[in-house]
């Protein structure tokens, strides 16, 4: 039932997406794009996947013979986090005060074909929600019960850093190659630890500094097979995933004995 | 290789699995004991969620326990009234242990609470059974045989109510201490993730004085069962049981424990147990420098409230 809800908002999304960028871009550069998996399954063996992104841009203002900038910003879906600072309380290091961000991107990539700062300005990237700076300021608009701003942004700045260092937060500079003057390549990485659910890559064409053409397309994460099993039971009948857990264990334990005997 | 442990939400190598498992395993058919307090140390330092660490590990005790303890009983070695009344305390003492990790995990206090636990009951146990392993040996080269000194003390837990007889321990003592014991067993079981034989063992000698022989198989037969009942707890409050994880810690702990049963037979007690003191000090000394040390990073995110969805 959940899976059906899922199939048709998924649907109406695409829909909607299809509805919605023709109008957009109707004076501007045309893009493209598409993914080499839309889904990607989380099975026994998922160490981490690749994902290829590949497009076209066609037309528009400017000099055809140089093709346009390009920014690529794969986004997870939006999770709490929460983020403590660690004291030192009676010797030893705890984590004293903390906060909780409702909406946090669970992975984020950025993905453009040379240093962000040569493509436009930091106020057209702000204006456009693109970069880690727009997710920063997103957190300290939604970020409440500071004592001072700059507190707030010690906390949004340590959350950025610590999910970059779990590989969730990425930014590849030259990570866009075009094949000719139209077709262009990038790749972004999905560490093992990747939030599950739905994503969007948003394809971003800058041209001297302006947004001429954007793209959207979209990407499913979720776990199959028995990890799927797994984790539902875990979730949804946690009664029956903690006995099963039992008799799994004693099981194991009473093969062991027999075959301990034996010998 | 890698393995997705489902729950733990993240990839591991599966040898590095088998191989702590086969090492514990090891450690812990040598030396007699769970091998709880090893293991979940090694996960959390092997990047697993402590929450998750806790639990899993009690489902893989729930395995090893429950061989340990058919070989027991079929030696006659379990005082089961004194088990019932081990599991009475022990079911109540896990219930809170399992709401005090759910209620810590909502104030992001429970890496510093496990890590506590830890510090204090490996440094306590750890020196301990040094000085005590020490003190045999000089003893022993000294020529006297340890004295003998443990029946006939009349001794406070007699003028306790709710006097029982248990016969198969051949006491006729009140069942507040075995109770109390059972509940502070239960609390370490659920907070520590071990199945707390290495408290529960002493504590049966030397305040219950129950027979050394009926000592081990009693204390697994209640780890059966606390150990199961708090795997169950933490999976339906806390849903951090990753049976993926447990499994493979299962595997790799038989066939360690096998050869460590087969080692473990050819050391001398107390060098035995010297052995296992400095193995518990050092994990502990690893722990506490973890707390003390100025971390590089002074803050820690967490995916926030009970974790999941």
């Amino acid at each position: 039932m959940a899976l059906l809800h899922r199939c048709l908002s998924q649907g109406a999304l695409a829909a909607f997406l299809l509805l919605a960028l023709p109008v957009v871009a109707a004076h501007a550069q045309e893009v493209e794009a598409d993914l080499t998996t839309r889904t990607i399954a989380v099975k026994a063996d998922f160490a981490g996947a690749k994902v290829l992104l590949f497009g076209s841009v066609v037309g528009g203002p400017g000099d055809p013979e140089t093709p346009p900038d390009i920014i690529i910003v794969v986004r997870g879906p939006d999770q709490p986090l929460s983020v403590h600072r660690k004291k030192k309380f009676a010797g030893i290091w705890v984590n004293s005060g903390g906060t909780t961000f409702s909406a946090v991107p669970g992975y984020y990539a950025i993905v453009t074909n040379k240093p962000v700062a040569d493509i436009a300005s930091s106020y057209a990237l702000q204006e456009h929600k693109i970069g880690f700076n727009s997710v920063k300021a997103d957190l300290i608009l939604s970020a409440g019960g500071f004592a001072s701003s700059g507190l707030a942004r010690d906390y949004v700045d340590a959350a950025v850093r610590l999910l970059g260092r779990k590989s969730l937060y990425q930014e590849h500079i030259g990570g866009i190659a075009y094949v000719g003057k139209h077709l262009f390549r990038a790749e972004f990485e999905l560490p093992a630890n990747v939030p599950l659910g739905d994503y969007k890559a948003d394809v971003f064409l800058f041209r001297d500094g302006d947004m001429v053409g954007t793209y959207q397309t979209s990407l499913t994460i979720e776990k199959s097979g028995i990890e799927r099993v797994i984790y539902s039971l875990a979730h949804e009948q946690p009664l029956i995933y903690g006995i099963l857990s039992v008799l799994a264990a004693i099981a194991a334990g009473m093969g062991a004995s027999a075959a301990f005997r034996k010998k | 290789m890698q393995i997705y442990l489902p729950i733990a939400e993240q990839s591991l190598n599966v040898f590095l699995i088998l191989g702590m498992g086969g090492v514990v395993g090891f450690l812990s058919g040598m030396f007699g004991v769970g091998g709880g307090f090893l293991m979940t140390p090694l996960l959390i330092f092997s990047g697993i969620p402590p929450a998750v660490a806790v639990a899993t590990e009690a489902n893989q005790i729930v395995a090893s326990s429950v061989s340990g303890s058919i070989a027991q009983w079929r030696r006659n070695n379990v005082d089961v009234k004194m088990g019932l009344v081990l599991l009475a305390g022990g079911l109540i003492g896990s219930a809170v242990g399992v709401q005090l990790v759910k209620i810590l995990r909502e104030q992001g206090q429970v890496d510093l609470v496990i890590s506590l636990s830890y510090v204090l009951f490996l440094g306590v146990i750890g020196s301990l059974m040094l000085v005590e392993s020490v003190r045999t040996f000089l003893k022993s080269r000294a020529g006297n045989a340890p004295p003998a000194k443990r029946s006939g003390q009349h001794n406070w837990i007699h003028k306790l109510p709710f006097k029982m007889r248990f016969q198969r321990s051949k006491l006729y003592i009140s069942a507040v201490p075995p109770f109390l014991v059972g509940i502070f067993v239960g609390l370490l079981a659920a907070i520590m993730g071990v199945g707390g034989g290495f408290i529960m063992v002493p504590a049966m000698i030397y305040l219950l004085r129950m027979p050394t022989s009926v000592v081990v198989g009693t204390s697994l037969f209640q780890i059966v069962f606390v150990t199961s009942f708090v795997t169950i707890l933490h999976a339906t409050q806390n849903q951090t049981v990753d049976a993926v994880l447990a499994l493979m810690l299962m595997i790799g702990g038989v066939i360690g424990a096998q050869f460590g049963a087969q080692v473990g037979q050819k050391l001398r007690g107390e060098e035995l147990r010297a052995l296992l003191a400095i193995l518990v000090l050092a994990m502990c000394s690893k722990i506490a420098f973890d707390l003390i040390v100025q971390p590089s990073e002074l803050f820690a995110i967490s995916d926030a409230i009970g974790g999941g969805h």
